[in-house]
């Protein structure tokens, strides 16, 4: 939420500073599948994929996020990126199936009755403060003194 | 105003399950068989469209992920 761009962020340089403010490299989707088959192809590129799809991220999320990266380094315009999109999504799909990684293709929404790990974390935090403090009461009420025996005249015996 | 992921919709979108390729007829190889005609058109205008090239693509990957699925 707090990465939002604040308003007037894209006036704050020069009109055609920026790469994705030029004209892009590829022009037409053939250029851009071209692009990112022999980019997605090397070894290296497939090892690392296989190493994040493990860690369970979507193939939704790291297709948007490889054509997001090429509009901003000015390869493809947005239109490209958007057809070529479900490309991607194929093709880290089928990286993932060649590493026999399970992975989540994002395309299912999310069951609701799944709780997340950091609330189970938060909640076991909370009730850990809470059984420290008990323990530390007990301590506290050791500390009040018996009552001394009356020696007076008067007292009773 | 949340960032919204459209890869899930265009790739629904797509499709390709029903993306019908258009098949090459195969041109008779007789001595008399006409070359070429100039009258005819040389594609389906279809094929000529960026998402169509793109669903093509992705039967192919479609495919192969089938057949390493089915080893």
């Amino acid at each position: 939420m707090f990465d939002a761009p604040i308003p007037g962020m894209s006036l704050t340089h020069e009109l055609g500073a920026r790469p994705w403010q030029s004209p892009p490299q590829y022009t037409t989707v053939d250029e851009a599948v071209e692009y990112y088959l022999e980019r997605m192809s090397t070894d290296e590129f497939m090892d690392q994929m296989a190493d994040v799809l493990e860690m369970n991220i979507p193939v939704t999320t790291l297709a948007n996020t490889i054509q997001l990266a090429g509009v901003m380094d000015g390869k493809h315009t947005v239109d490209v990126g958007m057809l070529v999109m479900p490309l991607l999504m194929e093709m880290i799909m089928l990286i993932g199936d060649n590493a026999g990684v399970k992975y989540d293709t994002g395309l299912t929404d999310a069951p609701n009755n799944t709780t997340k790990d950091t609330l189970i974390e938060a909640v076991r935090k909370e009730m850990q403060q809470k059984i420290d403090e008990s323990e530390e009461e007990p301590e506290a009420e050791e500390e009040v003194t018996e009552e001394e025996p009356k020696s007076g005249l008067m007292a009773r015996r | 105003m949340p960032l919204i992921n459209p890869a899930k919709q265009l790739y629904a979108s797509m499709d390709i399950e029903n993306l019908d390729v258009p098949v090459k007829r195969s041109d008779s190889k007789g001595l008399l068989a006409p070359t070429r005609n100039a009258m005819a058109k040389e594609q389906d205008p279809r094929t000529s469209q960026p998402a169509f090239k793109v669903g093509h693509h992705m039967l192919l990957l479609r495919k192969e992920r089938e057949r390493l699925k089915n080893v």
